[in-house]
């Protein structure tokens, strides 16, 4: 029997091949208990699924739906999930300008946006922008998520003020 | 705080205060119990007690939500996130089957049966249909749970048989068989007998050949020079010929419009249903223990009572194959709901799934397309609206006629319709109006109270309507409103008071100084460069928030360790509610609370209160005439701030000042609330004539001489909040509150708290004021700038300005928001969002985000979107409830500004860029 091994949030998962149909969320929800990964539509257009990726250990941060990504595509991917970007304690300065612009309310489509949102940050710090950028690249970061509460202008606002504040990423 | 290996913090702790329900003559325990207090290790709030300390500010503000550390680190708070292992530490089965239910997808031709050969033998679950099951409908519903086999079905959407497998992982196989396969269900021979309205007369009215749900609402409004209407719903609606008197004046009205030199304009308009699409299709999990008769449930609501109710009259069929003695709804935070989760019928088909599972624990998760399918809509509207306007642009005359879809389930469909009926008024006074509201039964899919409440469809006829009048009387859009705005002691269409200020004229100069409107010709000529027309529109709304009559809860204690606590049978869908009960304290005792209950369905029952309406407040100190209602968004910064606020000073009065008096060596009641302040957690006397006292030591102070420790209020509105007399201790006291109920120091928590009755009322509402449909209002205005592409006919909306009269703001962030989700949300409808009613539409089974589109950040104006809030007027003013309030008015001002840049007049929405390009043809 085959399998397919990758790794989620640093945790190796080894799957055989009567899972390879199944969608990356569902095994992340059902098999491995983490559900801050969410479903919403099922068939990628909402990025609420969103998980962010690295398919080589160094190479830059790129994201997955998750829920339409079947597991046997997932070898030697490394996952991480919103469960592993910050601890209550200690928050990722993403997480920590999602509370304080009140960028979401039911919060739903939260991890997705935080997920593409550090998929940025990560190719951000390899290769800074220019600022004048910043608007546009954040709007293809995040442009085609779907948030139904709050309207995307405090998402915005939340990711560039981070990624302003952090320094380092624009010119 | 040790975090366990499910992802959610400390042990369980459950030891909650019950309330019972008579059902059937029977007991049933019920507790209603927040996820989060179901797994806090200190038995506290329901919000995620993780990093409490750090989303407050001073007292009175939030540095953050206080839900948002568990929401932006991915914590389990939604139904969505739990299965049945994750309770096995109360005892729950590990395993727990999976469920489909199968949906009618035909309304025309007879259900038959399922064809289960599609499967192979190891993926078939077990089916339950309509025959096998064996509960009575509940008392809202009038059709079939299920679709019998061998009959047509009521609508689309309808339940045809619930399939239980056995594994999540056999379902998923399975449906790559049955999803979107014809051939699964299967149908019978067309049923061509004419449907019949259901012979029920509270639920249905049968007029003129259609049958629409009771009760109809027919406002007809003549007004006098003086306060008084010559006719109205107000005053005269009690009067057993109201309908017949209504119908002479509608004659009248309609008589004087044509036969007046005044401009008429007729309009017809259309809007589709439109989907919510809340982020978290509706989902739970539920389990029948046998052994100990308890039902569980664990799901995100609005109605968690409600739902409880709905679910024991379902199972008090005497075949029931359940017979729970308790029921534990757990209640989770919904992801998303808009009114799509009040009165869902999903409560109810988890609990069909948990009787019928033999003792199995149950997850029942729609996917998208079955959120499309069934979950409730924003009802599609068809309207003419007839408005006649003077020479001076003057509005004189007004008749509208509304018609809602409602589907297949009256749900809230005829009080949507008569909101509706309000807000056909728009902001405006109207001497003369007639009005027709109603919400038919169809079969597609139901529709439910939607942000906005029929305010979206209404305010759209008036607001284009006088658009329309503004031009021909080549008067500005602003000029045309300020000549007919409401004020302060104007009257709606029923002929109710509006008691508030609601500041049109301000919301009107800030419009019309703005950028967007005076930079407008520069703009347009900029824009035809780029071959793009360019307009700019405006329109108001005087969005009705509360209801007919609202009772409130609200209970703060005061904890041994100095802290507050705070209850509330709200539910916070998002909304960012528990915040603001959370900051609501401070006023009157100068700290945040730390600890926020919400959804305590326990509250209201534990105060032994009553709603029987054969008693009044004047003749039975425990009357109040309405509990506590659904959780609507737009119910907290008014209604559930007065309730915690009430609390607090009540608190303050029958526990602190006793103690600070004898602490400062002052007369006993000799303290008023006003006499005092908090500084720095320390209370103060205003004059400076004490030195203060620290909050915690006067709290610890309380304990100790076994005072008053928490306070439990119930207040009622209607136009007035109901203010009553207490005599506590030899002391008159009067509160904007008809119940009360104390805990005392070293009383255990969970007994119910004990009442002290009132001595009397001092205000009550008016028994006019029953017919005044709603006396609060959020006014807004919206400006818009769109662009429209005449070779694509695609229109974008690239300037938006709002001007909100919300009150004096609690916490900007919610309020804003709350505004930019509502005009995203609203942008979507007018542009983007369409639903196709009957079998072309979700009905199908295959609707989902690709083919229904909302709106993305690159369509709302992203970088150009602004609001403004007025600024309060005094200290004295209350915060209004805002949440659908901006929304309303931004249809008709895209309409408005479509005809500003490109001369047509949009009718039917969505506004797509096949109707644009056939109006510019035409």
């Amino acid at each position: 029997m085959s399998t397919v091994s990758f790794y989620v949030n640093q945790q190796l998962v080894t799957v055989n091949e009567d899972l390879f149909e199944m969608p990356l969320m569902e095994y992340l929800q059902d098999e491995m208990g983490l559900t801050g990964t969410k479903f919403c539509c099922g068939i990628g257009v909402c990025r609420a699924c969103t998980v962010s990726v690295q398919r080589q250990p160094d190479s830059p941060r790129e994201v997955m739906l998750s829920c339409s990504t079947p597991l046997s595509q997932m070898q030697g991917v490394q996952v991480d999930t919103i469960e592993s970007v910050g601890e209550p304690e200690k928050l990722h300065p993403l997480q920590q300008a999602f509370l304080d612009k009140f960028a979401f309310q039911c919060g739903y489509c939260t991890s997705g946006f935080l997920m593409a949102a550090y998929s940025l940050w990560d190719r951000l710090k390899r290769a800074p922008i220019n600022k004048d950028d910043l608007d546009r690249v954040i709007e293809n970061a995040v442009g085609e998520h779907i948030c139904r509460c709050t309207g995307y202008i405090r998402y915005h606002e939340a990711i560039k003020t981070a990624i302003i504040e952090e320094g380092g990423m624009v010119s | 705080m040790p975090e366990n290996k499910n992802g959610f913090m400390g042990g369980m702790t459950m030891n909650r205060r019950q309330f019972v329900k008579m059902i059937g003559g029977a007991a049933v325990t019920v507790n209603i119990i927040p996820i989060t207090s179901v797994f806090a290790s200190d038995g506290g709030g329901t919000q995620p007690s993780q990093g409490f300390e750090g989303w407050q500010k001073k007292p009175g503000e939030a540095r953050y939500r206080i839900d948002g550390l568990a929401k932006v680190t991915g914590q389990k708070i939604y139904a969505r996130d739990f299965r049945a292992r994750d309770f096995q530490g109360e005892g729950w089965p590990v395993k727990e089957a999976s469920i489909q239910i199968m949906r009618a997808t035909d309304v025309d031709h007879i259900f038959e049966t399922l064809d289960l050969d599609i499967l192979p033998p190891e993926l078939r679950p077990e089916v339950i249909y309509a025959e096998d099951v064996n509960l009575d409908l509940p008392s809202t519903i009038t059709f079939p749970l299920l679709v019998p086999q061998g009959q047509r079905a009521d609508y689309y959407g309808q339940p045809v048989a619930f399939l239980f497998f056995k594994t999540a992982y056999q379902m998923r196989k399975a449906q790559y068989y049955i999803e979107f396969n014809e051939d699964f269900i299967k149908y019978g021979a067309k049923d061509t007998d004419p449907r019949i309205c259901p012979d029920n007369p509270k639920e249905f009215k049968d007029l003129d050949g259609h049958c629409l749900y009771a009760p109809l609402t027919n406002y007809v409004r003549i007004a006098a020079d003086g306060p008084k209407d010559v006719f109205s719903y107000a005053k005269n609606g009690g009067d057993s010929d109201y309908t017949k008197k209504s119908e002479e004046y509608r004659r009248q009205i309609k008589l004087d419009i044509r036969s007046s030199d005044w401009n008429v304009y007729d309009l017809e308009a259309d809007m589709p249903a439109m989907d919510p699409v809340f982020m978290e299709p509706e989902s739970g999990i539920a389990w029948y223990d046998q052994k100990t008769k308890t039902l569980n449930m664990v799901l995100g609501t609005q109605s968690p009572d409600g739902d409880v109710t709905e679910v024991l009259s379902m199972l008090e069929n005497s075949q029931s194959p359940i017979k729970p003695t308790t029921v534990n709804l757990i209640s989770c935070y919904p992801g998303g709901g808009f009114g799509g989760r009040d009165k869902s019928m999903f409560t109810i088909n988890l609990a069909i799934a948990a009787a019928y599972a033999n003792g199995q624990p149950v997850r029942l998760a729609y996917n998208r397309y079955e959120q499309f399918q069934s979950g409730l809509k924003r009802h599609a509207c068809d309207l003419k609206e007839t408005l006649a306007v003077d020479s001076d642009g003057k509005i004189q005359a007004m008749t509208t006629e509304m018609v809602f879809d409602g589907g297949g389930r009256r749900n809230l469909s005829p009080y949507v319709a008569s909101l509706a009926g309000l807000c056909a008024g728009g902001g405006y006074e109207i001497p003369r109006s007639a009005i027709k509201t109603h919400a038919k039964y169809t079969t597609n899919i139901p529709g439910g109270s939607q942000r906005g409440f029929g305010g979206p469809q209404a305010f759209f006829a008036i607001e284009s309507a006088l658009d329309e009048a503004a031009v021909n009387l080549q008067l500005s859009p602003f000029e045309i409103r300020r000549r007919n705005i409401m004020r302060q002691g104007s009257r709606t269409v029923v002929g109710g008071p509006v008691s508030q200020k609601p500041r049109f004229d301000e919301i009107i100069d800030q419009a019309e100084k703005h950028p967007i409107w005076t930079k407008r010709e520069e703009k347009r000529k900029a824009y035809a460069k780029e071959g793009l027309d360019y307009g700019v529109g405006f329109a108001i709304s005087n969005q009705a928030y509360g209801t007919s009559g609202d009772g409130v809860v609200g209970q703060v204690i005061l904890n041994t360790d100095g802290t507050l606590s705070v209850s509330s049978s709200y539910v916070d869908m998002g909304n960012g509610s528990a915040t603001t009960l959370a900051v609501a304290t401070a006023k009157h005792l100068g700290a945040n609370a730390d600890n926020i209950n919400m959804g305590d369905a326990e509250l209201w029952p534990s105060m032994g209160m009553t709603t029987d309406p054969s008693y009044t407040w004047d003749d039975n100190k425990k009357y109040t005439a309405s509990s506590v209602g659904s959780s609507s968004a737009c119910l907290c910064a008014f209604h559930q701030v007065h309730a915690v606020e009430q609390a607090s000073l009540v608190l303050l009065e029958l526990a602190i000042l006793p103690v600070a008096e004898k602490h400062w060596g002052l007369e006993k009641g000799s303290l008023k609330a006003d006499s005092v302040t908090w500084q720095d957690g320390y209370l103060k006397t205003k004059d400076g004539s004490q030195p203060p006292i620290a909050r915690e030591k006067l709290i610890s102070t309380v304990h100790k001489l076994g005072g008053i420790t928490g306070i439990l209020v119930h207040a009622y509105f209607r136009e007035i909040w109901v203010n009553s007399e207490f005599n506590i201790s030899n002391q008159e006291y009067n509160w904007d509150i008809d119940g009360l109920s104390v805990y005392y120091s070293g009383t255990n928590p969970d007994e119910p708290p004990a009442p002290i009755w009132r001595k009397g009322v001092n205000k009550t509402p008016s028994p006019e004021s029953g017919r005044y449909s709603r006396t609060r209002f959020a006014p807004c205005g919206n400006l818009m700038g769109v662009t429209v592409d005449r070779k694509t006919g695609v229109v974008t909306v690239v300037d938006s300005l709002s001007v909100l009269n919300a009150g004096p703001i609690i916490t900007e962030g919610l309020v804003s928001g709350q505004s930019q989700g509502g005009v995203a949300m609203a942008i979507g409808y007018s542009l983007l969002e369409d639903i196709k009613p009957g079998s072309e539409g979700p009905a199908d089974g295959r609707w989902n985000l690709d083919r229904y589109h909302v709106a993305l950040s690159r369509d709302i104006a992203l970088h150009s979107q602004e609001l403004k809030v007025l600024d309060p007027l005094d200290r004295h003013e209350k915060s209004n409830g805002i949440a659908e309030a901006v929304m309303c008015s931004v249809a008709p001002a895209i309409s408005n500004a479509i005809y500003d840049a490109s001369q047509i007049r949009m009718r039917s929405l969505p506004f797509t860029s096949s109707k644009i390009m056939e109006a510019l043809k035409s």
